[in-house]
């Protein structure tokens, strides 16, 4: 601690020195009175003497002084110029203790700038330390964008009902393994493998207590991973189809994704459509005249503009055809309808191309004609799309052959023609979409290849089913079958999207006597089940994984079709749908056996005619 | 079968001009066309048409809100209405007839028929 103490011997010395010369001179005085043997001029002379010695001592002392302020003021300077300089303080000089001061407070303030140096730098590495811990964060945010996501999805029970591969592999066990496992036990299985210590307990606890839906754990088990751990709720006749399926933050239900494709097609649609109305009209009007006479050339022109502008509106009209059938967005018209009338129609709709080419189309229906519960104009638009294809296809003047035979519950519609065939490397992608023959009559390529994609997109939504015979150079055959009027009582709706059951199942409910009614979309399945009411829906596991038990709520949620019982052939995932007293499961591999005696039952029960 | 005056209500410049020349060009003596469904309502008194050809989707007011406050008006509620729209879907011909039209017709059409078209729609309602 640094203390000042005031200098208290200059002033004492020099009254010191000024009392000396005093006394001096006084003595000097008296002796020289008292001795009358001291002449005046001794007495003068000591008397200078004295004073000469009190004005060296004074001077000498002025000197010294001078000379340790003079130390101070450089001292000072330096001390300015951020030196911490240690003055040199004479020992016999009164004032060096001014400079032992100087050099205490000198030495303080360096000790004091030495802290603040240390403090700064403290606070410095603290600085960057927080500035590679935020850059690190940031690192980690891109990381775990990068990082391997986990799926595991989790029934109402709070068991595993599927998850993914990255899943299986943090788990350490065989996805197919897992259906079923109690939550719980997977994750202590999860906490045993993770390298770090994760805590797991509260969050799952949350999902336990369905207070919330969905969790996500960041962990690291061999491999570095989010785990998503979400509920899967799958709608029953409590709840609405909107309410069903994956609870995901931000993730649109199926429904809502429906309802966006909608109004894209529906938006795509009106923008494309105004555009060409304005071209076609043009073009049409100035072709009739209404803008005074065309020149020939002009006139040639003009029609090749207006073919290609109807031809890119056809293409138009086949694209939203096929994106709208295929999500299943088309509202079919279904209702009783003669099959002769169809015919008729659709052969009126062909006939300018027929009469183009001299193309000649017999028809041989049978007696009576049949009458079909389906959408005729759909229907109409496919046997137009076949004649057509078929007139295309064959040499001018050819013959065309549209012939109907009734076939258990089914009307099969033939178109066949004596044309060109197909090639055999094309059959196996006629029903691709954008898949086209060269005519090679014409070498005509028109069409952008969607009609027989949208044929059996529209057959199939009917429940029945197209298939093609041709001979190259010999010609083609086209078939369309189509379920009639059903029979009371022994229909079944068979849905299987990959035809992994359908043609054995459907060949042994047959040979019981059922009539079969196909369904490949499982969009179409609940608008089916309605159109047709079958006895009994029989479904096989549907991609993705949930739609069949989607499937299962939506038809026991319709009021239409609450009433219908279904069967599905399911996997290791009897979880996943919400029991009823019209479901009934049956593992697979499917038990033949197994399948008949429920149909039985079933039947029995629903008090219909069984076979 | 009368057709001599015909409001045009269509936001789409454009086919403003083609339908214009296609309705005339059917017999029509006077076409009023109106931007959208707000500027048709506005028009009848002057209009007073023998039909409203309506589009659906145009700003302000659109083709099946215009209808329906036509079919609540007791002066309008009597004039024809029938949509022009690129709008194909079933479900929007449903929403137009259940608006209150007498018909529904699509776009692109075909200009040389679309007074035949009409006329044809409107004998057999």
């Amino acid at each position: 601690m640094l203390k000042f103490r005031p200098h208290w011997q200059l002033p004492l010395v020099a009254g010191a020195v000024i009392a000396v010369n005093v006394f001096a001179n006084l003595g000097l005085f008296l002796l020289a009175r008292s001795t009358h043997g001291m002449t005046e001029g001794w007495v003068l002379l000591l008397s200078a003497a004295i004073s000469t010695l009190l004005i060296l001592s004074i001077a000498a002392a002025v000197w010294l002084s001078a000379r340790v302020l003079r130390r101070l003021a450089v001292g000072m300077h330096e001390l300015q110029r951020g030196a911490y300089p240690l003055l040199v303080a004479p020992k016999s000089n009164p004032l060096g203790e001014h400079i032992r001061l100087f050099n205490q407070l000198s030495a303080e303030l360096r000790s004091r700038e030495q802290k603040t140096k240390a403090w700064a730098q403290d606070r410095e590495s603290e600085l960057a330390r927080t500035a590679r811990l935020l850059r690190l964060k940031h690192q980690k945010v891109e990381a775990l964008r990068e990082m391997p996501q986990a799926l595991v999805l989790v029934d109402s029970q709070n068991n595993i009902f599927a998850v993914d591969h990255t899943a299986a592999e943090l788990i350490g066990a065989p996805a197919e393994s897992l259906s079923n496992t109690p939550l719980d036990q997977v994750v202590s299985r999860l906490k045993q493998r993770a390298s770090s210590a994760v805590v797991f307990d509260e969050d799952c606890a949350r999902l336990r207590d369905g207070k919330v839906d969905e969790i996500q754990l960041e962990m690291e088990t061999p491999r570095e991973a989010r785990l998503r751990i979400a509920r899967m709720r799958v709608a029953g006749p409590e709840a609405p189809p909107s309410q069903s399926r994956v609870a995901g933050k931000g993730k649109p239900s199926n429904t809502e994704v429906e309802k966006m494709k909608a109004e894209f097609l529906s938006t795509i649609s009106h923008e494309l459509r105004t555009p060409l109305t304005s071209i076609k009209g043009s073009l049409s009007l100035m072709q009739s005249g209404s803008s005074g006479h065309i020149p020939a050339e002009a006139r040639d022109l003009l029609e090749i503009a207006l073919g290609n502008t109807d031809r890119l509106i056809a293409t138009i009209n086949n694209v939203l055809d096929v994106a709208q059938l295929e999500y299943g967005g088309v509202n079919f018209e279904i209702s009783a309808a003669p099959f002769a009338g169809i015919v008729e129609e659709a052969i009126q709709e062909v006939r300018p191309e027929a009469v183009t080419r001299n193309a000649r189309i017999e028809v041989s229906l049978p007696d009576p004609p049949p009458v079909l519960t389906v959408d005729s104009k759909r229907i109409v638009q496919v046997l137009r799309h076949l004649l057509s294809n078929a007139i295309k296809f064959s040499s001018p003047n050819g013959r065309i052959v549209l012939a109907a035979v009734v076939q258990g519950g089914s009307l099969v519609v033939s178109v066949q023609d004596f044309g060109v065939g197909i090639s055999s490397e094309f059959m196996g992608k006629l029903f691709q979409k954008f898949e086209h023959q060269q005519d090679a009559l014409t070498r005509d390529t028109q069409g952008c290849g969607l009609g027989l994609a949208i044929c059996k997109l529209v057959v199939e939504a009917h429940g029945g089913r197209i298939w093609v015979e041709s001979v190259e150079g010999r010609g083609s055959t086209f078939f369309i079958s189509l379920p009639t009027q059903a029979p009371a009582g022994r229909t079944i709706l068979l849905v299987d999207d990959d035809d992994d059951l359908q043609p054995a199942v459907a060949e042994y409910c047959e040979r019981r006597g059922f009539r079969v009614l196909p369904c490949h979309n499982p969009k179409d399945v609940v608008r089916l089940a309605r159109s047709y009411h079958p006895q009994i829906v029989a479904l096989d596991s549907l991609e993705p994984s949930g739609t069949s038990a989607e499937i299962c709520g939506r038809l026991a949620a319709d009021p239409a079709t609450q009433g219908i019982p279904v069967v599905c052939f399911v996997g290791n995932n009897e979880s996943a749908y919400a029991h009823g007293p019209n479901l009934h499961l049956l593992t697979k591999p499917l038990d033949v056996a197994a399948f008949g005696g429920l149909l039985d039952r079933v039947f029995a029960n629903s008090g219909a005619d069984g076979a | 079968m009368n057709l001599k005056r015909v409001l045009l209500a269509e936001d789409d410049r454009d086919i403003q001009v083609v339908a214009r020349l296609a309705l005339k060009m059917g017999g029509v003596e006077k076409v009023f066309v109106a931007n959208d469904g707000q500027e048709c309502l506005s028009l009848l008194q002057e209009a007073k048409p023998d039909l409203i050809l309506l589009d659906v989707m145009m700003p302000r007011l659109d083709g099946y809100a215009t209808c329906e406050r036509l079919k609540q008006d007791p002066a309008a509620a009597g004039i024809p209405v029938i949509f022009l729209t690129a709008k194909t879907q079933h479900s929007d011909m449903q929403k137009g007839l259940a608006a209150g039209a007498i018909g529904y017709l699509t776009k692109p059409f075909d200009p040389t028929t679309l007074c035949q078209r009409i006329l044809s729609i409107m004998e057999n309602r």
